[in-house]
């Protein structure tokens, strides 16, 4: 908390100057496209550490500008957050005289799993609201996005891109003036259930077991400044920026339903929650082109269950364009 | 004839002289069309510039592009070609995903001629030079476009307004010093 209450202050202290802005944002997509015809990939990583262990995972994006107004996103991921199947202590049980009561507890933490292909996740933005200046402009787009993954998520937070399956949609809307940039991204996420059979822990047979996530709510709100140059002389110049994002989340309460009964939930990371991240970030930009992200983000309301913090990010991202 | 030692370094250096001065010519597309200037509005950054810059130069009529980054404004060199298109100029800018803030044409009206309307044709395209003059001096002149997609719309609607200029979307409409 220290930490990101610094970072905060210097942050200010730099935003202060007279600088123009930037909004390409290492965490959040802003509400302009890629150009089109143009394809862009990028390449990311987030590690955090948890109890002993890193987990980390890696992605790899395709970008690319259909139209002048619709962009696309496709975007497949490795990890080591999850394991095919759910945890084994994720249900627990008591007994009450001849009764068995069935019930979720917190998974515990820190237990190794392999790498895995988590899937692929579709995102596609269309700006329909375009208001430029020179130096300057205001933009609203509206996105879409889809996941199909095939890892065990057994958290309640949902997260498209490498942890749950299912789609959303929302608003991004994007601001630029000469010394500040500012982009909003509201939206809904409606997350796939998952189904696997469990071994009984009675002993019996294996029981079909469903997680029903819950639905969440987004709510982003990123900032950006270019440091360096302060003027412009030619594509060679490195650019330095600095990024501040907040990341927050509202979501449902889980529902794990096993044989037909919905389980008592004990599990913490199956309640409902919400948090608000902030992730200072810096980023250079070599030949107008090569863009190089780095971020790390802290807690500074609530917690997330999907991960813990400070989770470090890093990104490599460049455009190709057609001869 | 014989040519003496003398007489050939005469001929290598008229040589040498030819060949440089051909180089030190200054960058122009051809004695009609010296440039075309373009002002982008929304650039904020030297990424978007390129994507801008890359865009423009991928048209076949396009010699050479000369973006500012810094006042975020191109300077279009074309080829000397059958047909140049400005409507897909301005077509590149909003592919990029920006918006045009202008397009000047720089024109040297000595090989074309303009009738006392003011109307031209001039590679594939006929345009209008409002309240034209034939006294007017037409070597290297900066001309504006000021139909819609040329200028924001509300600039357009403006000067349409102000000049009532009738609606043909076969001609482009200039505008001397704006």
């Amino acid at each position: 908390m220290k930490c990101s209450i610094a970072f905060i202050y210097s942050f200010l202290l730099i935003v202060a100057q007279p600088c123009v802005s930037q909004e390409l944002f290492p965490l959040n997509e802003p509400a302009s496209s890629v150009p089109k015809n143009v394809f862009g990939l990028r390449v990311f990583n987030q590690n955090y550490k948890e109890i002993d262990l890193t987990r980390s995972m890696y992605a790899i994006r395709v970008m690319y500008g259909v139209t002048s107004k619709l962009s696309v996103l496709m975007t497949g991921s490795i990890s080591n957050h999850h394991d095919r199947k759910l945890p084994p202590d994720l249900v627990n049980h008591t007994h009450v005289g001849n009764q068995t009561n069935y019930y979720t507890q917190s998974p515990k933490r820190g237990v190794t799993y392999p790498f895995l292909f988590s899937g692929v996740h579709l995102f596609a933005k269309y700006r329909f609201v375009s208001i430029d200046k020179k130096n300057g402009h205001f933009r609203v787009a509206g996105y879409g996005e889809w996941s199909k993954l095939t890892v065990a998520h057994d958290e309640a937070e949902p997260n498209l891109m490498d942890d749950t399956g299912g789609y959303g949609y929302g608003i991004i809307t994007t601001f630029l003036m000469n010394r500040f940039a500012v982009s909003f991204t509201g939206g809904l996420v409606k997350p796939d259930s998952y189904s696997e059979a469990q071994p009984d822990i009675t002993g019996g047979p294996d029981l079909p077991t469903t997680i029903y996530f819950g639905n969440a709510v987004r709510y982003d709100l990123s900032f950006g400044y270019r440091l360096a140059p302060s003027h412009y002389t030619d594509y060679d110049q490195p650019n330095w920026n600095v990024y501040l994002e907040f990341r927050g989340r509202k979501y449902d309460a889980a529902k794990v339903i096993q044989n037909g009964v919905e389980l008592t939930s004990n599990s913490i990371p199956l309640a409902a929650s919400s948090y608000m991240e902030i992730h200072p970030g810096i980023q250079r930009i070599a030949k107008s082109n090569l863009r190089i992200d780095f971020s790390v983000g802290f807690s500074l309301i609530g917690n997330s269950y999907v991960r813990f913090t400070p989770v470090w990010e890093l990104g490599v991202q460049r455009y190709f364009y057609r001869k | 004839m014989k040519i003496s030692i003398e007489n050939k370094s005469n001929l290598r250096l008229g040589i040498f002289l030819i060949v440089i001065s051909f180089g030190l010519i200054p960058k122009q597309s051809f004695a009609g069309l010296k440039w075309i200037d373009v002002g982008i509005n929304g650039l904020t950054c030297s990424l978007c510039t390129r994507s801008v810059d890359r865009s423009i130069s991928r048209l076949e009529f396009v010699d050479s592009v000369n973006m500012s980054l810094e006042n975020t404004e191109g300077r279009i060199y074309v080829k000397d070609v059958e047909v140049i298109d400005l409507k897909r100029i301005t077509k590149a800018i909003t592919d990029a995903g920006f918006s045009v803030r202008f397009v000047r044409l720089q024109f040297d009206f000595r090989d074309t001629r303009i009738d006392k309307d003011g109307f031209f044709s001039f590679k594939g395209q006929r345009y209008q030079w409002l309240q034209f003059k034939s006294n007017t001096s037409q070597n290297n002149v900066a001309l504006t476009l000021i139909n819609e997609g040329f200028l924001p719309k509300k600039e357009s609607n403006q000067w349409k307004k102000k000049h009532e200029i009738p609606v043909d979307k076969n001609i482009l409409y200039l505008m001397h010093e704006m």
